[in-house]
C-alpha cells in the first residue's frame, strides 16, 4: 500500500495514472450529472412548501459541498507540501484553487437565485452567505498569489500558507447555520443519521453530488498533470512526451 | 410539457441555476485541456523567459 503511494507520488507515475483514470472519471461524472439533473428537474416531486423552486438544490448543494471539500483538500495539500515538501502536493494546491473558486461562485449565485423567490432577497449579510463569500475570496487569493511568483516552488509555499490559514473559515461556513440565527436552512442530507428528505428527491441529489465530485476529481487530475509538466519540463520523461 | 418548463412560476430561477450549473460543469471539463494546450505550447517554445525555478 505505502509503496504504491510512494510510486504514485513520483511525477511520471502520477502523470500516467492520471492519464488512465481521468477519462473514466469524466464519463462517470457526465452520466451521473445528466441523470441527477434530469431526474431532479422532471421526476422528483414538488416540494410541499417551495414548489418547483426547490429544484435549484440539484445544482446548489453539490456546488456548496464541493466548495468546502475542495478547500479542505487544498489546506491538507498545503500541510503536506509545507512539512514533507512533496511536489505533487504543491501541484494539488494550485490545481484545486480554480476548481474550488468556480464551484464556490456557483454555490453563491444559485443560492441568490434560490433566495430571491424564497426569502424575498438575493442577498443578506447573514453568517452562511458572508462566510461563503469569504471562501470565494480565499480561493481568489490563492489563485492571485500563485500568479504573483515566477518561481513555482515559492508560489506553492505561499499558497500553502494562505490555504492553511484560511481553513479556519471552513467550519465557520459549515456550522454557521447552527451557531447563528440564519435565514439559510440547516442541512437536510449532509448530516449523520436519517436524512429528512424523500428518496425520490434524494437519489437524484446523491447522483448529482457524486457526479460533481467525480468531475472535480477529473479536473484536479488534469490540472495537476499540467502543473507537473511545467515543473518537470527539464526532465527526460517530459522532453520525450512533448517531443512528439 | 410547457408546464414542466414553467416550474410553477419559478422558471427564471430554476433554469437560470441549471444553466449556470451546466456552464460551470462544462468549464471544468474543458478548461484543463485548454490549459494543457497552452502549457505544451510554452514547452515547445523552449520556455526560457520563465526559467526562474531552475533550482
Amino acid at each position: 500500500m505505502w509503496t504504491w503511494f510512494h510510486r504514485l507520488a513520483s511525477p511520471p507515475s502520477f502523470y500516467r495514472f492520471a492519464d488512465r483514470v481521468a477519462p473514466w472519471l469524466a464519463v462517470a461524472a457526465l452520466l451521473l450529472l445528466g441523470y441527477g439533473l434530469f431526474a431532479g428537474l422532471w421526476i422528483a416531486p414538488k416540494d410541499y412548501q417551495q414548489g418547483d423552486a426547490f429544484r435549484i438544490i440539484y445544482v446548489h448543494v453539490p456546488a456548496a459541498a464541493l466548495s468546502l471539500s475542495l478547500y479542505t483538500g487544498m489546506a491538507i495539500a498545503g500541510v503536506v507540501a509545507l512539512i514533507w515538501r512533496i511536489k505533487l502536493a504543491e501541484c494539488a494546491i494550485v490545481a484545486l484553487a480554480p476548481i474550488g473558486a468556480s464551484f464556490t461562485a456557483l454555490a453563491l449565485v444559485t443560492g441568490m437565485l434560490w433566495g430571491k423567490p424564497m426569502w424575498g432577497a438575493y442577498w443578506v449579510w447573514d453568517a452562511r452567505l458572508t462566510s461563503e463569500l469569504v471562501l470565494l475570496f480565499l480561493y481568489l487569493g490563492v489563485i492571485g498569489l500563485d500568479q504573483a511568483f515566477l518561481d513555482r516552488r515559492a508560489a506553492a509555499r505561499a499558497c500553502a500558507l494562505l490555504a492553511i490559514v484560511g481553513a479556519v473559515n471552513v467550519p465557520i461556513v459549515k456550522y454557521s447555520v447552527e451557531w447563528w440565527n440564519s435565514l439559510h436552512q440547516a442541512s437536510t442530507i449532509l448530516k449523520f443519521g436519517k436524512p429528512t428528505i424523500t428518496a425520490e428527491m434524494a437519489i437524484p441529489l446523491y447522483a448529482s453530488l457524486l457526479g460533481a465530485y467525480l468531475l472535480a476529481g477529473m479536473a484536479a487530475l488534469r490540472r495537476m498533470q499540467n502543473e507537473v509538466l511545467l515543473r518537470e519540463r527539464r526532465a527526460g520523461w517530459v522532453r520525450e512526451l512533448t517531443a512528439v | 410539457m410547457g408546464e414542466m418548463f414553467k416550474m410553477g412560476g419559478y422558471e427564471v430561477y430554476v433554469w437560470g441555476s441549471v444553466l449556470l450549473g451546466v456552464a460551470v460543469y462544462a468549464w471544468n471539463l474543458v478548461a484543463p485541456s485548454l490549459q494543457r494546450r497552452a502549457v505544451l505550447a510554452r514547452l515547445a517554445e523552449g520556455d526560457e523567459e520563465s526559467s526562474g525555478d531552475a533550482s
